[in-house]
């Protein structure tokens, strides 16, 4: 979220010439604001599974599913890092299938020292009940509230190629801000996508 | 042998009236029907307040959630709401399931659920936390008594009904369970989830005392006997709600299954007949399986 501060101030600073001093204040202000807003809830889901192991990996030699990356930071709503953090993370593997009896493509993490996280994983896979590719996140911290989200592609061809458009297609996605963006990292020989998914916990 | 009861709307969650004559059922047009087995024919239709939701039948009656989070507790007999709590806007979304003695208990909250009591009279006795990720599955012991709720976060607690004493958090099982049920003698507890497995607790030591593979698909729906000598699973396929499954009727003493029906797809109820020679299979279609064997 520093990041993006510091590069929000860059774009608002190139801005400046078109803008009052008052609108770029009002502007910042409103970009502070939303940014301390928490992170939508969205349904725990009936898949979650108690004990998985921490791990950044969780995609699998020789198994089918496009790389992905997700990482992203973990803040509270008075804009401070969340030093400990949990984030269990969960998804359907290719296929769109859950490990049930497993721990296949579900991690529990602890947010480092910058109150960051990232997974190497794969893009979900579709499934008839629940379209949307979807990644799980159950997050908990000492003296926060603790989040169930989920984060949601906005290159899924479910959205039909306009997310704001089809955000509420059959009641699925809870807000439009749980779809990211998707990026193509083009490493030599090994493209993958990439999102960032910053989680905004409540404080008690 | 197989028969089938129907209706122009789809069946959820179907129990037998205590003499055996009848099954009620929840239908989608936020209507409770009631069928003669003998004949099939719809004896009975109450009506719910439009609106209504979460509706949770048992034995002893029927409950609603009101779009205002009023609980509403059904009469089957006159079909009249004959207990509403005060509109709360915090019960929605949530359910709840009705006594003996005529105390409702309400499941509600999406994030971090929390059970409550409301007397006879309506008055709120008691709040409690009940884990997070909204109720999976919610039971009552016949006595009113004990009562248990399996959360999204794969915990299952069991309360003394009177004060809201937590009498066990069960925290072992590794995933969610989506159905569960009382023996009629309230002395143990059947659970059934996502790993397929059927699990029997003692409900005194809370104790685990049977863990029971041999459901294909992942249990969503429970039901006990009236003798307590069986126990009926049915259950969803992990690849979609559509495809048909198995339901089992399981000898708790022996821990077998004794008999295996089809169901056309996912399987939202499952309930005995009081001769526990009967088995109506609800699988939210148009009609409800009765099964009846010697």
């Amino acid at each position: 979220m520093l990041e993006s501060c510091i590069l929000r101030g860059t774009l608002l600073a190139g801005a400046a010439t078109s803008m009052s001093q008052r609108e770029l204040l009002a502007s910042w202000e409103q970009e502070e604001e939303r940014s301390h807003k928490p992170t939508s809830a969205d349904v725990l889901g009936p898949f979650f599974r108690k004990g998985a192991p921490n791990n950044g990996t969780l995609r699998i030699a020789g198994e089918p599913g496009f790389p992905l990356r997700v990482s992203g930071n973990v803040w509270n709503t008075k804009g401070q890092k969340v030093e400990g953090a949990r984030l269990d993370i969960w998804q359907a593997d290719h296929a769109g299938l859950y490990d049930l009896k497993g721990y296949r493509y579900r991690t529990r993490l602890e947010a480092g020292p910058a109150s960051k996280y990232a997974v190497e994983t794969i893009l979900p896979g579709h499934y008839d009940d629940r379209p949307a590719q979807h990644i799980h996140y159950l997050i908990s911290a000492p003296g926060h509230k603790t989040l169930i989200t989920q984060a949601y592609f906005a290159t899924d061809p479910f959205f039909e190629g306009d997310a704001d458009k089809n955000f509420k297609k059959r009641g699925i996605v809870s807000n439009r801000e749980l779809i990211r963006p998707v990026t193509l990292i083009e490493a030599p020989g090994q493209p993958r996508a990439s999102i960032q998914f910053d989680i905004c916990l409540e404080t008690l | 042998m197989q028969r089938k009861l129907s209706a122009d709307v789809e069946i959820g969650d179907v129990v037998f009236s205590t003499d055996g004559k009848l099954l009620r059922g929840i239908c989608r047009d936020n209507k409770l029907r009631a069928w003669e087995i003998s004949s099939g024919a719809v004896r009975q239709t109450i009506t719910f307040d439009k609106g209504d939701r979460g509706a949770i039948l048992t034995e002893h009656g029927c409950t609603t959630v009101g779009e205002d989070g009023t609980l509403k507790a059904w009469d089957l007999t006159s079909g009249n709401a004959t207990k509403r709590t005060p509109p709360n806007s915090e019960l929605r979304p949530g359910g709840a399931i009705l006594a003996a003695n005529g105390d409702l208990f309400a499941f509600y909250g999406r994030a971090e659920v929390s059970v409550r009591r409301f007397d006879a009279s309506g008055k709120e006795r008691y709040a409690v936390p009940s884990g997070i990720g909204g109720a999976a599955a919610v039971a009552i012991s016949a006595d009113g008594t004990k009562i248990a709720a399996a959360t999204y976060d794969a915990d299952v607690r069991a309360w003394k009904a009177s004060n809201g004493e937590l009498l066990r958090t069960i925290g072992e099982l590794p995933v969610s369970m989506f159905a569960l049920k009382f023996s009629p003698d309230g002395k143990w507890l059947a659970a059934g989830g996502a790993d397929r497995q059927l699990y029997l607790y003692d409900a005194e030591t809370w104790k685990q005392t049977r863990a029971l593979s041999g459901q294909p698909e992942m249990i969503s729906a429970i039901d006990v006997s009236g003798d307590g000598t069986l126990v009926a699973t049915g259950g969803f396929s992990e690849l979609t709600l559509k495809n048909p499954v198995k339901v089992l009727v399981w000898d708790v003493r022996s821990g077998k299954p004794v008999r295996t029906f089809d169901a056309a797809q996912r399987v939202g109820a499952v309930a005995f007949g009081p001769d526990s020679r009967s088995l109506a299979v609800s699988t939210f279609s148009k009609t409800v399986d009765l099964w009846e064997w010697p």
